[in-house]
C-alpha cells in the first residue's frame, strides 16, 4: 500500500498534522479491516462507533455558508463513511485517531486533520478563482451528494457497451503528458540531457553532436505522435456529440410532427364541440326531443397517418351499392348487388349480421341513430329499428323487425332517400326519389306518401334535354336526394340540379351545368356540391346559383360528402380528396376496382366499392 | 490492450505536485464543456497520488465518467477497480476486476490487478489473525493471573 509508515510524503506539506496521521491512519485501518474480516459478533460497539461518526458529521454541517465549508463536508462525510465501513470493532474505534479526536471533542483537531485550511489559501491565490469556485463547487457537491462511491453492483447494472476501436484513455493521457507518466524523474532526466545536449553541442567531437542531433530527433518525432493521438482523441469526441445531435433531431422533428396531428385533432374536438352546442340549443327550443347521439367525442388514439386504410371489411360478395355509418365507434351498414344488407360494429370491426326482408339488391339507405331505412329494387322501402341489436359479440345474426310495413311505388330503379328528424311537431319524414320518375315525401309514422313531386313534369317545363339520358341502362333517374326542412335538393340523370319547395311541391330553382347525370349531391348553408357522370365535381353558391368552382377527375363521379374544410369524392379506384382550405388535392389508394359510395362520420371515413369490399381510412 | 492500460506499478507511482497542479488547471479551464480525456487525465493524476482524500476524489471523477460515456465503461472498469484497491474497498475493486476480465479474460494487468488483490487480502488476513490471537493471549494471561490471585 502507497502509505508505508514511512518518509513522509512531499504532498502533505501543506498541512503537517496531516502528514502524520495520514501516514499512520491507512496503516490502521489495514488492521481495523482485518478485525472486520474475522470478527463479526462485536456489532454493539460498532453501532456506537458510528454514531460518533455521525457525531463528527453533524458537527460540521453548520457551516455550509462558504466553499471552504462545502469542501469540509465533503471531506469530512467522506472520511467519515469510510470510517463506518472500517469501524466495525473495537480494535479499529481505538486506534482510529478520527474517533478518538471527535471523542476529545476537538473540532478544530479534525479541521486540521482534512487539511483544508492548508488548501483553502492555495485556492484563494489560484488565478482562475471564479471558474475554479464553479468547478470546485462542482466537485464539492457531486462529493457532498454521494458521499459514499455509489455501489460497485449498482454501476456493474449498467450496460457495457463493445469498446469502439479507437485512442483508449490511457494512451490520450501519454500523449498529452508524457513527463507526467512513469514517475517524476525521467522528465528530470530528460530536462538534463536537453541541458546537457545543447550545452555540449559546440564543445566535444562530433558524436556527441550526432547523438545530440539524434536525441532531438526522437524527441520531434515523439511530440508528433503525441500530437496525433491528442487529434484522434478530440475527433473521437466530436463524433460522439455529431452522433447524439443527430438523435436529438430525429427525436425532434418526430414529436414536431406528433404535435401538428394533436392540434389538427384539436381543431376538429372544438368543431364538433360547437356544432353539438348548437344543436342541443335548437334542441332545447323544440317541444320533441329526439335520441340524443351520444357524443361520440372519443378518437381513435393513434394518431395514424390520414390516408391509411384502417380496416377492410370482407363479406360481400357483389358490388357494394351504398353504407352508411352512425359514428365513428357505432354500426355501419352496407349493402351490396349480392342481395344482402350487412351491419357492422366499429368498435370490434365484426359483422353483427345481415337483414333479411328485401327481395332484391337494395341501392341505397339512410341510417341515423337507430333507424335504417332502405330501399331496393323490389320496389320497396323498408325501414328498420336498429336498437335491439346487441353489440355483444357473442350474440348470432340479430333479426331487426322492420318497424313498419314496406311501401310500394313503381318501378324502383334506384332510389335515393333522406330522413330527417323534424323540429315542429310533425312525424319524421323522409324522401324518396325513384326510376318511376318521382320523388316521393312518406310519413314514416303512418307510412303514407303525403307528396308526390314528378320529375318528368319539371323537366320538361325547363330547357335542359340531353341525350345520354336514354343511353345509360344502369343510371339511376334520381341521382342524389337531400332536404332540410322545407327545402329539397334533387340532381337527377338530366344533370339538373333542381330546389323543390316542399310546402308548394314545386321546383323554384333549377341549376344546370352537369354534362352528364348527377350521381350526388349533397348542400348546407352556402354550397351546393354535384358529382355526376361527366367527371366533375361542381361547387354552387346557393344565394347567387353560379358556379363557384369545378373540380375535374378522371372517372365519373359515383359518390361524394363534404363537411366545412374537405369534400372526398369517390371516383375511380382511389378515393379523392379535396382540401377546401389550401385547396389541394390528395388520393387515398386502396380499392381494387371502382369506388361506389363514401360516407364519412367525424375522425372515420367509410367508402365501399365495386372489389366488394368496405374500408375504413383514418381521416 | 496492453498498451492501452497502465501497468500497476505506474499506478503507484505518484505526480508531482506542480504536475498534478498543470492537471488540475486544465480541468477547471475548460469549464462546463470539459472533454472526457482531460476529466479522465485529473482523475487518474489523482489516484495515482498518495493521498488518500485525493484518491477518493479521483474514484468518485471516474464513477462519474463511467456513469456518462457508455462507450468509456469497459476502461473505466480497471481503473476504478484500481482506485477501490488503493482506497482498501477490496471487494469492489474485486467486482470490478472479475467484470473487466469476463469482457477481456486476456489483459494481463487485469490479471496482475486481481492477484495484487488477492495478496493484499490475503496479507490483511494474516495480520488480523495475529493481532487476534495476540488480543486472545494477552486476555488469558490476564484472566489466569486475575484467578491465581484470587
Amino acid at each position: 500500500m502507497m502509505a508505508s509508515a514511512g518518509p513522509s510524503n512531499p504532498r502533505n506539506k501543506q498541512a503537517g498534522a496531516q502528514g502524520t496521521s495520514s501516514s499512520t491512519r491507512p496503516s490502521d485501518q489495514t488492521i481495523s479491516r482485518a478485525n472486520a474480516a474475522l470478527s463479526q459478533t462485536i456489532s454493539g460497539i460498532s453501532a456506537t462507533g458510528r454514531s460518533i461518526s455521525s457525531l463528527v458529521s453533524s458537527g460540521l454541517a453548520q457551516p455550509r455558508h462558504r466553499i471552504m465549508e462545502l469542501l469540509h463536508t465533503f471531506d469530512v462525510s467522506g472520511l467519515a463513511s469510510s470510517a463506518r465501513h472500517s469501524l466495525t470493532t473495537t480494535s479499529s474505534i481505538v486506534f482510529s485517531p478520527l474517533t478518538v479526536q471527535a471523542v476529545k471533542g476537538d473540532l478544530t483537531g479534525i479541521a486540521s486533520l482534512t487539511g483544508l485550511s492548508g488548501m483553502a489559501p492555495h485556492l484563494m491565490a489560484s488565478h482562475y478563482l471564479k471558474r475554479a469556485t464553479a468547478n470546485a463547487q462542482a466537485l464539492a457537491l457531486t462529493g457532498a451528494i454521494q458521499a459514499t462511491p455509489a455501489s460497485a453492483d449498482q454501476l456493474l447494472s449498467e450496460d457495457i457497451p463493445e469498446a469502439g476501436a479507437r485512442v483508449s484513455l490511457f494512451q490520450g493521457f501519454k500523449a498529452s503528458y508524457p513527463g507526467h507518466s512513469k514517475g517524476g524523474r525521467r522528465s528530470k532526466n530528460h530536462q538534463r540531457r536537453r541541458k546537457n545536449g545543447f550545452g555540449e553541442v559546440g564543445e566535444d567531437d562530433p558524436n556527441k553532436l550526432f547523438s545530440s542531433l539524434l536525441s532531438e530527433r526522437e524527441r520531434t518525432i515523439k511530440e508528433q505522435v503525441k500530437l496525433q493521438t491528442q487529434k484522434t482523441v478530440i475527433q473521437s469526441e466530436l463524433e460522439q456529440i455529431a452522433a447524439s445531435i443527430e438523435t436529438l433531431q430525429a427525436k425532434q422533428t418526430n414529436l414536431g410532427f406528433k404535435l401538428s396531428k394533436l392540434t389538427e385533432r384539436e381543431d376538429d374536438l372544438a368543431d364538433t364541440l360547437g356544432d353539438l352546442n348548437d344543436k342541443l340549443a335548437s334542441i332545447s327550443e323544440g317541444s320533441k326531443t329526439r335520441d340524443g347521439e351520444p357524443l361520440q367525442l372519443e378518437y381513435r388514439d393513434e394518431t395514424r397517418d390520414s390516408g391509411t386504410c384502417m380496416h377492410t371489411f370482407y363479406g360481400h360478395d357483389g358490388v357494394v351499392t351504398s353504407l352508411d355509418l352512425n359514428g365513428p365507434y357505432g354500426t355501419l351498414v352496407t349493402a351490396s348487388r349480392d342481395n344482402t344488407t350487412r351491419v357492422w360494429d366499429l368498435s370490434t370491426f365484426k359483422c353483427l349480421g345481415q337483414l333479411p326482408g328485401h327481395e332484391d339488391t337494395v341501392e341505397c339507405l339512410q341510417l341515423t341513430q337507430h333507424t335504417l331505412v332502405t330501399g331496393s329494387r323490389d320496389n320497396t322501402i323498408r325501414t328498420w329499428n336498429l336498437a335491439d341489436l346487441s353489440h355483444n359479440q357473442q350474440s348470432r345474426s340479430p333479426s331487426p323487425t322492420p318497424s313498419d310495413s314496406s311501401y310500394s311505388s313503381n318501378h324502383i330503379n334506384g332510389k335515393y332517400m333522406d330522413n330527417d328528424g323534424d323540429d315542429y311537431s310533425r312525424s319524421s319524414r323522409e324522401l324518396s326519389g325513384s326510376n318511376d320518375k318521382t320523388i316521393k315525401e312518406w310519413d314514416l309514422e303512418t307510412g303514407q306518401c303525403v307528396l308526390t313531386m314528378d320529375l318528368l313534369w319539371a323537366m320538361g317545363t325547363s330547357n335542359s334535354w340531353s341525350d345520354w339520358m336514354n343511353e345509360t341502362p344502369d343510371q339511376s333517374y334520381v341521382g342524389g336526394l337531400q332536404f332540410w326542412q322545407y327545402a329539397l335538393c334533387s340532381g337527377t340523370i338530366d344533370g339538373a340540379i333542381r330546389m323543390w319547395d316542399l310546402r308548394t311541391g314545386q321546383s323554384h330553382r333549377t341549376l344546370a351545368g352537369h354534362t352528364g347525370p348527377v350521381n350526388t349531391l349533397q348542400f348546407d348553408d352556402y354550397h351546393v356540391v354535384s358529382g355526376s357522370v361527366d367527371r366533375s365535381v361542381r361547387i354552387w353558391d346557393l344565394r347567387t346559383g353560379a358556379i363557384q368552382e369545378i373540380l375535374q377527375y378522371e372517372d365519373p363521379v359515383r359518390s361524394l360528402q363534404f363537411d366545412t374544410s374537405k369534400i372526398i369524392v369517390g371516383s375511380g379506384e382511389s378515393l379523392k380528396i379535396y382540401d377546401r382550405v389550401s385547396q389541394q388535392h390528395s388520393y387515398y389508394t386502396g380499392h381494387t376496382n371502382k369506388v361506389e359510395s363514401v360516407r364519412f362520420n367525424d375522425s372515420l371515413l367509410v367508402s365501399g366499392g365495386q372489389d366488394s369490399t368496405v374500408r375504413l381510412w383514418s381521416r | 490492450m496492453t498498451d492501452n492500460l497502465p501497468s500497476l506499478t505506474d499506478a503507484d507511482s505518484c505526480l508531482s505536485d506542480s504536475q498534478l497542479e498543470v492537471l488540475k488547471k486544465q480541468y477547471i479551464r475548460e469549464g462546463e464543456y470539459v472533454t472526457e480525456q482531460t476529466r479522465f487525465n485529473y482523475a487518474w493524476g489523482l489516484i495515482k497520488s498518495k493521498n488518500r482524500r485525493e484518491q477518493t476524489q479521483g474514484v468518485l471523477l471516474l464513477t462519474d465518467i463511467y456513469r456518462e460515456v457508455p462507450d468509456r465503461r469497459r476502461e473505466c472498469l480497471f481503473y476504478l477497480a484500481l482506485g477501490h484497491y488503493k482506497l482498501g474497498n477490496y471487494n469492489d475493486a474485486r467486482k470490478f476486476n472479475e467484470s473487466l476480465l469476463e469482457f477481456e479474460p486476456n489483459n494481463h494487468q487485469a490479471h496482475a490487478l486481481r492477484q495484487q488483490i488477492e495478496d493484499r487480502v490475503a496479507k490483511e488476513g494474516y495480520i488480523g489473525m495475529a493481532i487476534v490471537g495476540g488480543v486472545a493471549a494477552v486476555g488469558t494471561i490476564i484472566l489466569t493471573s486475575l484467578l491465581r490471585r484470587k
